[in-house]
């Protein structure tokens, strides 16, 4: 079983959401580690070292994601978690930005996947588990 | 009716009481006959031991046969700890928790991969024990495979305690297989479960069946059949039990009026009714015992436990890091009021600055620091000085007597432990400000709400008008410089007792067995201040 880190990012409480990840994930067979609202960086990095997670899935809500994410690639690598997928999704960025543009901002940044507000989950669960299968190989699924 | 003998080995003194344990109607309880205190000689633990003991044979004349023996020792360094993990904020913090609870000293730990050189160091500090975790269950495995094989290096063959991720331990026994390696659950088997138990209870085995051997004290336990505990073992005991004992006593003495009951002796075990007890235990049951802390400050170290259980209920509070256990201990390696109080003025030497300027508003600032500092450096090269504690002999002497300046002295240093001690246990409010309200996010343990500390060493126990006004002191200032900064989560009102006579870490070898009887005594024996 494969587990992943789950979260709101920042200073950010949204926590219905949350809770939805959270049973969807588990429901397609992942160990979800759901760090609730108002994560940092350092929460999320903390969690999957421990748990030896493949993925962190990042949501934000309140516009100010942007900022809260910076960063988090680089920290990362820093802290050994180099080949770790990052997935963010959310209300990223304040305003109607086209999303191609918001997209483009956060896979910069060292995102694998963004996603919209209205993505359908049960395409995330599936593009996760190919994911992870193409970086990690199956020998890692335990 | 039953003779008791409870010993705390200390590294300075041997103490000693000698009960009687009475079956009574109303509630069983301990008297105490007789207490006895010796100097600890460090290179034969025994000898304080026996010694106490034989003469409390003859002076009641009864057969150590017939007696009950408890017994706990912090001599020698107690029990000495490496601790690893591998998220400082996770791992091996439930590690060092871990550890703490099980009455151990941490000598050093390690996060993350061990190095070469922190090889070197375990190698120099030559630990009892090596608490080595990481990972919850299916997690990290790379990091403590890594670390097994540097442990591997090690020249010296402590007792290693596996508390990692599990699904590893037979690989890491594997690359162990030159030491002692004992399997214990996972501190931390998923990210947000404690586990501390099972490994804390592995910790006390090891120390009985192994490390009371280096330390002499087999000499003890093969005359009398069994060991020591860990003194800071017996006291987290104590402190943990303390609230359903007294629930179980207040249930009782309800229905009794004390004032008539002619066998109240036997009820309190009071050793001294006349001067305090009867009255002290009345009051104290009116206070909260549910939620305390006890604070143990010592010559070397200042330890700090707690028994509280923090809830939150306010919306606008958001906890973040690992649960807190109900019951904790921590201590403090840098506070201290003789061997350490030179580290104690470089942890808080800001805090002793306001504190003299203001106690000493008529001399000049250099001078009074200076003597102060002179002061220390005395009392740190010589651990055993003891100011008298009384207080009783400067009614009619000057205000410049030495022994005046050298109480206060004494009251600012141990005032800067225990403030210090007392932030570092507790947790902490951080302001937030999220896109509709500002929050606060909480870290650690709450103790706002908790009134009843205990105080207790050789200082506390004895200095009767020490109190714990700077707590209150330091909150209001910290409430202050809450618009820019966080804020400690210290009790805010205070009711402090005084463990009269240092009876606690005695009463505490009784706890396990007797927790009633251990409760009544302590509540009896505490002082109000």
């Amino acid at each position: 079983m494969h587990t992943i880190v789950l979260g709101v990012i920042g200073s950010d409480c949204h926590a219905v959401g949350n809770k939805i990840l959270e049973k969807v994930f588990s429901d397609a067979g992942f160990k979800v580690v759901n760090l609730g609202v108002m994560v940092s960086q350092d929460e999320f990095i903390n969690a999957a070292i421990e748990t030896n997670a493949k993925a962190i899935l990042v949501s934000s809500l309140y516009g100010q994601g942007e900022l809260d994410c910076e960063g988090l690639r680089e920290k990362c690598i820093e802290r050994g978690l180099d080949k770790i997928i990052l997935y963010v999704g959310g209300n990223l960025v304040v305003g109607k930005q086209d999303f191609d543009y918001v997209e483009k901002k956060f896979k910069d940044m060292g995102f694998d996947r963004v996603f919209k507000p209205d993505v359908d989950l049960i395409e995330v669960t599936k593009l996760l588990k190919d994911d992870i299968e193409q970086r990690f190989g199956n020998k890692d699924s335990k | 009716m039953k003779h008791i003998v409870s010993i705390d080995i200390g590294s300075t003194f041997t103490k000693g009481t000698l009960l009687i344990h009475k079956e009574n109607e109303v509630l069983p309880g301990f008297k105490i006959l007789s207490y006895r205190k010796v100097p600890t000689t460090t290179d034969h633990l025994a000898k304080g031991f026996f010694d106490i003991l034989q003469s409390f044979c003859k002076e009641f004349n009864i057969n150590q046969e017939d007696i009950e023996i408890y017994y706990s020792s912090s001599a020698k360094g107690g029990l000495n700890i490496v601790a690893i993990g591998i998220v400082p904020d996770l791992t091996l913090k439930i590690a060092r928790i871990t550890a703490l609870s099980a009455g151990a000293k941490i000598s050093a730990s390690f996060s993350y991969k061990l190095s070469r050189k922190a090889i070197d160091s375990i190698n120099t500090i030559n630990p009892d024990i090596i608490l080595f975790t990481g990972g919850t269950d299916g997690g990290n495995e790379e990091i403590n495979i890594h670390n097994a094989r540097m442990l591997e290096k090690l020249t010296i063959r402590p007792v290693v305690i596996y508390a990692g991720n599990e699904v590893i331990s037979d690989k890491i026994q594997e690359i162990l297989k030159d030491f002692r390696v004992i399997i214990a659950q996972n501190v931390l088997p998923e990210i947000d479960v404690m586990n501390p138990d099972d490994a804390r209870s592995k910790i006390r085995e090891i120390f009985l069946d192994t490390i009371i051997h280096g330390k002499g004290l087999d000499e003890i336990s093969n005359r009398i059949g069994f060991m020591p505990d860990p003194t800071p073992f017996s006291v987290f005991e104590l402190v943990k039990s303390l609230p359903d004992s007294v629930e179980q006593i207040k249930k009782v003495i309800a229905d009794v009026d004390l004032n008539l009951d002619p066998g109240i002796e036997s009820i309190t075990g009071i050793r001294s009714i006349k001067e305090y007890g009867l009255k002290n235990l009345k009051d104290n049951l009116s206070y909260d015992f549910k939620n305390f802390c006890l604070i143990d400050l010592g010559g070397a170290t200042t330890d700090f436990y707690s028994n509280h259980k923090d809830t939150i209920s306010d919306n606008n509070v958001i906890y973040k890091g690992l649960p807190e256990p109900i019951v904790k201990r921590t201590v403090e390696g840098d506070l201290g009021m003789r061997i350490s109080s030179q580290a104690v003025v470089s942890t808080a030497r800001e805090y002793i600055e306001k504190e003299l300027f203001s106690c000493f508003k008529d001399e000049k600032e250099d001078s009074i620091l200076d003597e102060f500092l002179a002061y220390i450096d005395k009392i740190s090269k010589n651990p055993g000085y003891i100011v008298d504690f009384s207080g009783n002999n400067l009614k009619n002497e000057s205000k410049e007597n030495i022994y005046n300046k050298e109480v206060i002295f004494d009251r600012i240093l141990a005032s800067a432990c225990i403030l210090n001690a007392a932030i570092r246990h507790a947790g902490k409010y951080r302001k937030v400000y999220t896109s509709d309200k500002q929050m606060l996010v909480q870290t650690g343990k709450n103790l706002k709400k908790v009134r009843t500390i205990i105080g207790s060493g050789g200082y506390l126990s004895f200095m009767k008008d020490f109190t714990l006004t700077n707590f209150i002191d330091f909150g209001n200032v910290s409430n202050k410089n809450f618009e820019i900064d966080e804020i400690s989560l210290l009790p805010e009102k205070i009711d402090y007792f005084r463990d009269d006579n240092y009876l606690i870490p005695i009463i505490a070898n009784l706890s396990e067995k007797y927790p009633v009887e251990s409760a009544l005594l302590v509540l009896s024996n505490l002082i109000r201040v």
